[in-house]
């Protein structure tokens, strides 16, 4: 036993000079320092930081690059979405038919006056209007809008024209909207409409109501599915569209291994087209813009990811929004 | 009880042994072969297996994960303490986590680059200077210095620890040797050795410890090795190139058509299919996004890097007037890539479309952890600490939050308990102190100043000089936020071909080589580093280093780091056996006149002239260059002032070259030949 004890005292003595310390000092505030070493105050302060730069230029360096701005943002939860199942009638067509395929007008309708026939929607807050190659056109409450000359004399189209549409409205004084879209074909000579496929959905709305989406499983001819998010928003306010639109419909590809995402910048300007805009998104801005009224823009992220391991998609929904519960 | 008293009597005996004199062993051990997978011959190593593989002498339970890092948190009985690898003054801290009191600093053998606790109790380090892995113990008491029980002999460069899933696998990493190897943990007894690409920094395993993932300081991938066989699988995480808008490519083309009208027919290209590389691969993280069942998703692996586009969009079509151009997005940019272990590929796809690089976010970043499924990356350059949502497939973009630290972080770890990080800043020796609830009242962040020796001016001067070199924010240096440390990280090379005023110019390593390389520049225009150095900064875009004594004092700051920078170690203190001889017959086969070689080099040095040696294009300001000194020439791919030659094999190899005669050899004799070249 007092060998132990002797061989014990004298390894400490012997690693202690090994590693080239000195005796702890008695001072139990004071570190075991090497040779050499000062110890330090120990007090906590600021991060010590040494400016570099050059005045002026630094600052108009520091304009040109600013910091990024943060993103807070959290999951959203896609599983509680509603899903809407999509077949092989609603991929868009490689070629019109030659003839106007069966079908009705549905939600489309054409407006005749003044020698014209103008293409629109009916029953809708908004709409979106997609005719053949043009540019998206906005439809209202009371079917303004729309794709004037669509078909008939005036009209430059001819043959059979595919369509898309995407109407939108309130069900319910809470902000709750209805989605009805589809596709299709308007024979330009006789302004016969027959729509081929059409959906509705209740979305759900997400981040404070800025963002509306669901999920589709799509269905092709060969059996193979693929699953969607559809998200609904405001036009960004640096839009692909060279028109006004008053909301966008995207759609993100969900599958395993894969990652989507949309980033926008939506403002004022973009939530108020032509008076259009659905109230829920006109309060959401006016909130945000109320705090910053020289530039008020809000961003939106949207993202969706999913490892070949996961077993779902995980999205992430980021924005200069309060981070959904 | 009797056999602790034993035990800690033996160890205390091994510490003398292992460093008593101040010697641990720093000879070279030979290795039987180089094969991947070979076992090695253990080296001078003094330490028994005991030494290695006892158990520590008292319980410590990890509390920062199975990856290594400058910083690592451990409860030790009832105390949590952080112990910090301090590369500059060669020791390792220890500090009481709870009192955030620094309570002994422990010199080791070396410049310690990572440390990982193991969890039964054992410190193991990596000495990168030294070459070798050392095991310690935490001391008697945690204010006594921590003991060494073992010191063992590694390939050139160690760095990166990680410990496998079931603890029984060390993973190391060996930077100039470009080798991943795994270890026994106990014995640290060398199981299996994998050639992996060029620079490996941070390593993790993942996949349930099937796989290694390795980050590198340059090339653009993320290595994943598997542990018990197999190949090694790079994994390219180039970032997605943004799409550029409507009006940068309008631009573009309208300049490119300027161009191509206005341009000398003779003017060269540069090459068009660079892609967006990255590099700064210095730790890696695993994070799982969501659970099924209550059972967590396989962890997804984050890799913070620097991105960088140095052919601006591949498109450039003239000579640009800065290096790699100033339009389109920030030439040098901040991204994380995320990985999915299932694949092992990254989790791509329409992130690309809308990632935006911005050079101040984080383009040095050196350490991860995670805490919450957020990340949590410092970033040297800017001396910050970004807090990242994990959850996000372009996580940089996703910023929760930003905190200061002191100045150089490198290493971080979360204390849970405490919900605070604990940041080690390696140039102003701080530990900073990051409260993480957003409920903590008063100042988020605050550091602590950690002991030190006394600075010699020299030394002071220096510091500025690494601080300068590191910063990325300072327009004198750089138009768009570059810093020196993007190209050079560690005063090394980025592996890549830059776009420049004088044609496309290759990333030359300057550790080691600066001193006594007269006259700079490829054309050897600057008779001096310092003309050459206030050059570079001005292509960068820089406003310069000549305004007032401010400046004149970070020049001269500057050069003495750059001067000073240590030169890679590029011998390991194991090496294959017959090296010596092979670089003997090598030496000869440049001395000859078969090869010509020491017509212009003058061994390591060049012989101050120009020539040409056909390797300019017509357009360029001359064809002549100047004879490059071969002096760590290995560290330095690619080769040839436009990186026409990835390797030097390539290059010795190229029948069309007019520089020396060297295609003629042997494939052995080539081998020989470059064995020289990368001992010079």
């Amino acid at each position: 036993m007092n060998s132990s004890f002797r061989l014990l005292g004298l390894g400490l003595v012997v690693a202690v000079v090994a590693t080239g310390s000195g005796a702890r000092a008695d001072d139990a505030a004071s570190p075991t320092l090497p040779p050499g070493f000062t110890p330090s105050s120990g007090k906590l302060g600021k991060p010590t930081v040494h400016q570099t730069g050059h005045g002026g230029m630094q600052r108009d360096h520091e304009f040109t690059f600013p910091t990024r701005p943060a993103l807070p943002g959290d999951r959203a939860d896609l599983a509680t979405l509603p899903v809407v199942e999509l077949g092989p009638e609603d991929a868009k067509p490689t070629a019109p038919p030659t003839s106007l395929p069966p079908g009705d007008e549905g939600d489309l309708v054409i407006l005749k006056a003044g020698g014209g026939a103008r293409l629109s929607l009916r029953g809708f807050e908004a709409g979106v209007l997609a005719l053949g190659k043009k540019n998206p056109v906005s439809t209202g409450r009371q079917s303004q809008g729309g794709v004037p000359d669509a078909c008939g004399p005036k009209s430059k189209s001819s043959g059979i024209v595919p369509l898309s549409f995407d109407g939108l409205r309130r069900i319910d004084p809470a902000g709750n909207l209805e989605l009805v879209w589809g596709r299709a074909y308007l024979d330009a000579s006789s302004c016969k409409l027959s729509v081929v496929s059409r959906h509705a959905v209740k979305p759900k709305h997400l981040a404070g109501g800025i963002i509306y989406a669901f999920r589709a499983r799509r269905s092709s001819p060969g059996g193979v599915t693929s699953d969607e998010l559809h998200v609904l928003t405001p036009q960004e306010q640096t839009g692909k569209f060279d028109v006004s639109v008053p909301f966008e419909h995207r759609i993100l590809a969900l599958a395993p291994g894969m990652s989507a995402a949309f980033e926008a910048t939506l403002g004022e300007i973009s939530s108020g087209v032509g008076g259009w805009s659905m109230p829920n998104w006109y309060e959401f801005v006016k909130t945000q813009c109320a705090v910053e009224k020289t530039f008020c823009f809000n961003r939106v992220r949207l993202e969706v990811s999913q490892g070949r391991g996961e077993s779902a998609p995980t999205a992430f929904l980021g924005g200069d929004f309060d981070p959904p519960k | 009880m009797r056999s602790l008293h034993r035990r800690l009597s033996v160890l205390a005996l091994a510490s003398t042994a292992a460093c008593g004199g101040a010697q641990a062993p720093s000879g070279v051990a030979p290795v039987p072969s180089s094969s991947s997978s070979a076992p090695i011959a253990n080296a001078t190593a003094p330490a028994t297996t005991f030494e290695c593989s006892a158990k520590a002498s008292h319980d410590v339970s990890v509390l920062s994960g199975r990856r290594g890092s400058s910083i690592a948190l451990v409860r030790d009985g009832h105390r949590r303490l952080a112990f910090v690898a301090d590369e500059d003054t060669g020791v390792v801290r220890t500090i009481d986590a709870e009192a955030l009191r620094e309570i002994a600093v422990t010199k080791v053998d070396g410049k310690p680059a990572e440390l990982l606790p193991l969890p039964d109790g054992r410190l193991a380090i990596t000495l990168r200077d030294t070459n070798r892995l050392t095991i310690y113990e935490p001391g008697a008491s945690p204010e006594a210095p921590i003991v060494l029980r073992c010191s063992h002999a590694t390939r050139a460069e160690p760095f990166g620890l990680a410990l496998s899933n079931d603890g029984a696998t060390l993973a190391l990493t060996q930077g100039m040797d470009h080798r991943v190897s795994f270890l026994r943990a106990d014995s640290l007894e060398e199981k299996r050795s994998v050639d992996v690409a060029a620079e490996p920094r941070g390593v993790l395993f993942a996949n349930g410890g099937k796989t290694a993932y390795v980050g590198h300081l340059r090339g653009g991938i993320v290595t994943a090795v598997p542990v018990e066989g197999g190949e090694p699988t790079p994994i390219f995480v180039r970032p997605p190139r943004s799409e550029p808008s409507k009006a940068t490519a309008a631009k573009a083309t309208a300049s490119k058509a300027t161009a191509s009208k206005s341009a000398k027919p003779d003017k060269p290209a540069p090459p068009k299919d660079q892609e967006l590389a990255a590099g700064q691969g210095y730790a890696l993280a695993e994070i799982s996004v969501g659970e099924t069942d209550h059972v967590p998703w396989p962890g997804r692996l984050f890799v913070p890097m620097a991105s960088s586009d140095p052919m601006q969009f591949g498109a450039v079509s003239s000579f640009p007037g800065v290096y790699g151009g100033s339009g389109g997005p920030a030439v040098i940019g901040a991204f994380v890539a995320v990985l999915d272990p299932a694949t092992k590929a990254p989790l791509g796809g329409e992130i690309a479309k809308i990632r935006q690089a911005r050079p101040e976010d984080c383009i040095l970043p050196r350490g991860v952890a995670s805490s919450g499924g957020h990340l949590f990356v410092t970033c040297m350059g800017t001396n910050r600490v970004v807090e990242l949502d994990a959850r996000s497939a372009d996580p940089i973009s996703a910023e929760r939050r930003r905190f200061g630290t002191g100045e150089g972080p490198t290493g971080i770890v979360i204390d849970e308990a405490a919900q605070r990080a604990l940041v080690f800043s390696q140039f102003s020796l701080e530990l900073t102190i990051i409260e993480l609830s957003p409920d903590k009242k008063g100042e988020a962040v605050s550091a602590l100043p950690l002991a030190r020796p006394a600075e010699s001016t020299t030394e002071q001067q220096i510091a500025l000089g690494r601080t300068l070199f590191h910063a990325t924010r300072d327009v004198r240096l750089s138009f768009d936020g570059r810093a020196c440390a993007s190209c050079h990280p560690e005063g090394r090379a980025d592996g890549l071909t830059w776009a420049t005023p004088d044609g496309p110019r290759q990333t030359i390593s300057l550790a080691g080589r600066v001193s006594g390389s007269a006259p700079y520049g490829w054309f050897g225009d600057h008779p001096n580093a310092r003309q050459h150095v206030r050059f570079t900064v001005k292509r960068l875009g820089g406003s310069g280093l000549e305004e007032n004594a401010d400046d004149e004092r970070d020049l001269q700051a500057l050069l003495a780091y750059i001067e000073h920078l240590p030169a890679p170690s590029r011998v390991g203190a194991l090496v294959d056996a017959g090296h010596e001889e092979q670089v003997a017959r090598g030496r000869a086969l440049f001395q000859s006149s078969e090869t010509g070689c020491a017509t212009c080099h003058l061994g390591d040095k060049g012989d101050g002239q120009k020539h040409d040696v056909g390797s300019g294009v017509p357009g360029e300001a001359s064809t002549k260059f100047d004879t490059p000194a071969l002096r760590l020439a290995s560290t330095s791919s690619p080769y040839f002032h436009d990186g026409r030659y990835r390797t030097l094999d390539e290059m010795l190899s190229d029948p069309k070259s007019k520089m020396g005669h060297s295609s003629q050899l042997s494939a052995a004799a080539r081998k020989d030949l470059i064995a020289y070249l990368e001992s010079l």
